[in-house]
Parts: C-alpha cells; structure tokens; sequence
C-alpha cells in the first residue's frame, strides 16, 4: 500500500512538472518574440522582465526542453496509477481463480506477484547493475511489503535465481510443486532439495526461510520483448495445478498490453 | 474445415515441454505463451500471386519481412519477438504442376523454416519456429489445402 501511494505521489510530482515545463517553453517562446519597448510603453514594469527572460532565452529553452523530456521519462518509468490499479486488481482475481480451492485459507497463504526486470536497482550488493527481477505489485492488502529480488542472468540462463530468474532467463512457465516443508523438516537433504527444485542457494533458503511449496513462474511480455515474470506461490503442497497452465497464459497475454506502457 | 479460414491450435499439445518428478517434488516446463501460435491459416492471396501461411498468437504485433534462403520464399517476423509470422510462397516462379506443388511447397516451407532456427542470430527464437514446423506437419492438410486453387 505504502508502494501504491509514493508511485502516485511521484507520478503526480513529475506530471506536474512536465505541464509546468511545457507551459514554461509557451510563455518563453512568446516572450523572445515580443518587442520588449512596444510592450513596455503599454505596461512598463514588463519592459524589463520581458528584456530579461529574452537575455537567458538561450539557456533556458534548452533547460526547459530536457527538463520536460526528463520528466516524461520519469512517468514511464513510474507508469500511470490507472494501469497499477489494473495490474493490481487483475493479480487479485487471479490469485483468487487459481486458488479458488483454498478459499478458507488466508491470503498470504497464496500470492500471485509481478516482477519487472531492471538493469540496475538500489541495493547494498556487489553488482546492483547486473540485472534484476523487482517486485513491483503483489495480490492481496497484507502481503505487500518485504519481497525479494532475484537476478535472472540473461547471458548464462543456468545461474539464474529462483523460479523468477529461471522463467524469465528460459522464456518457459515452469511450476514446481512438492516442494519441502522447511519448517517441520529442516534437515539438510530438506534445504538440499528445495534449493535444486527452486533455483537458490542453502544460504538463501536459510536467511529467508520460505514457506511455499509449490511455486509457478511465467514470463510476461509487453511489446513482443521480455519485461518480467509472474510468480504463482502457494504454502500447499500441491497448490498450483498444472491443469491452469492455459489460465496463465491467458492472464499473462492480458496484462502484456497495459505493461507496454511502463517502461 | 479449410485453411482459407483460421485453423485453431491446442496450446497444450504444442506447448508442453517436459515434466518430471523428484523424491515428491514435480517439476513442469511449459513453452511461453506468447512462443505458441493460437491459430493458423494457409490460403492463396490473388493479388500478390502467392501461397501464405499464417500465425496467430496470442499478442499481435508488427511484423518486418525479408527474403529466405530459399529463393521463392518471403518470412515475416515478430519486429520485437522475432517469432514467426508468416511465410510467404511464390507459386508461379515454382513453375509446378499442381500436383507438383502438393509435394514442393511443404517442403520448402519446411527447409526454410529450419534454416531459419539454424541462425546463430535467431537462437533465442528456436523454440517458436520448432514449433511452427510442428504445426505445419500437424495441421499440413487444412494448411495446404488452397494450394489447388494456385
């Protein structure tokens, strides 16, 4: 929720800014083209003003124009609240259809999350511009703060981390289910399995102690190119049913087209 | 049903991968969903004299075609994806009897699709077009079937 209010805070900020810069360049473009002493012998407190933007023109017309552009780019990045509510409610009913089973289980039992890929991301790792899979909305009100990165290695697909990394490194929707529970069986073949199955290290699995035991990622596009992953969790056993796959295909076909619009 | 008219494709037969099981764990693979085509059509377009093949998936986009290795053959990729789109044949510069073209068509269109995926540069798309061949070898009948009419 925190992530859903600073996003509309910001592309508020910065849709402000692209109007104000824009407006700016009206007023300056037909500021340089006035005749400063006719307009000053009809109001001559704007003689001077008019003579001193036309003296920082040269400067400010450049400024403004990156200034706008900057601003326009940042909106993309940040994409319209619109299309986060969409993409937000579209995960709810989602989760809500494919786990319709297990209805009388709480939410954060079994999520669905979207991962966008980023080149770089702020983090106190080796690497932060290696590549990155970044959560960026996740179902449910409760289960939304918290969440993991992993990165995909798109050159060498086989290091890819979790099944983010490797869905989004192979292009492939894989789903893994049966996987170990950590917290009654947390003997080492138990780390050793879940840690081959789900694509991390022993290491990870025991600094952040996950509970799901079937897991599903599948690729998602926007404009015919990768742009992240969505990741199906669930704390039952047998909680994703492969009997969906044509549901995850069809959800991840549907969210490609509001996703081309954030970059 | 003839290929005039869209054939519609089983996504599940096409776009399944592998599956196995470990000591409980189950692990699936599935082909991406914007790899598998959900449709396909083969019809001969008057005005350009030629024998097309489509695909339909289930995102469009633009597409940029160019010519194959394969002299009477034109493809159209995906501009982003790369995935393929379409093949073009031309019929009348075959020089075939109609019976000939049953025999020739499919396989041209078959050679080229496969030079297609032998290029370093379309590696990442080998999938899409392994499955484009299956199709067609799936579906050759309804996909052909205009060929008559060349």
């Amino acid at each position: 929720m925190r992530r859903a209010r600073s996003r509309k805070f910001f592309y508020w900020v910065f849709s402000a800014g692209l109007w104000l810069s824009v407006v700016l360049l009206g007023m300056l473009a037909g500021a340089v083209r006035s005749d400063a002493d006719r307009v000053g012998a009809r109001w001559p407190f704007a003689r001077e003003a008019l003579l001193w933007i036309q003296d920082f023109a040269w400067y400010t017309y450049p400024l403004l124009s990156v200034l706008a552009l900057l601003m326009q780019w940042m909106r993309q990045e940040i994409g319209a609240p619109w299309i986060w509510e969409t993409v937000e409610r579209a995960l709810d009913d989602f989760r809500d259809y494919v786990f319709s089973a297990k209805k009388g289980d709480p939410e954060h039992h079994h999520r669905a999350t979207l991962f966008k890929y980023r080149r770089w991301r702020w983090c106190l790792e080796r690497w932060p511009w290696s590549g990155w899979l970044v959560a960026v909305a996740r179902s449910g009100h409760t289960t939304q703060e918290q969440i993991v990165a992993f990165r995909p290695y798109k050159r060498d697909p086989d290091r890819a981390e979790g099944i983010a990394g490797r869905a989004y490194a192979r292009r492939r929707t894989l789903l893994v289910t049966g996987l170990p529970d950590l917290e009654t069986d947390p003997s080492p073949q138990a780390y050793e399995e879940y840690a081959k199955s789900g694509g991390v290290t022993v290491e990870w699995l025991r600094k952040n102690q996950p509970k799901a035991r079937s897991l599903c990622g599948i690729p998602v596009e926007a404009g015919g190119q990768p742009w992240g992953v969505i990741v199906l969790d669930s704390r039952s056993e047998r909680g994703i049913s492969r009997r969906y796959n044509r549901v995850f295909d069809l959800f991840a076909a549907t969210l490609s087209k509001p996703l081309e619009r954030i970059r | 049903m003839s290929a005039k008219e869209w054939v519609r494709l089983d996504p599940a037969k096409f776009g399944k991968e592998s599956g196995e099981g470990i000591q409980g764990v189950e692990i699936h693979v599935f082909l991406s969903p914007y790899d598998v085509p959900m449709a396909v059509r083969g019809h001969f377009d008057d005005r350009k004299r030629r024998f097309v093949i489509r695909f339909r998936y289930i995102v469009s986009e633009p597409s940029k075609s160019f010519k194959s290795d394969y002299k009477y053959i034109r493809l159209s990729v995906g501009k982003n994806s790369g995935r393929l789109q379409a093949i073009e044949v031309d019929v009348d510069a075959l020089k075939a009897t109609r019976v000939g073209l049953r025999m020739l068509v499919p396989r041209a269109v078959k050679d080229a699709i496969e030079q297609l995926a032998s290029e370093p540069k379309h590696g990442p798309h080998r999938a899409n077009y392994r499955i484009a061949g299956d199709v067609i070898a799936d579906r050759q009948e309804e996909i052909f079937e205009d060929l008559v009419t060349a």
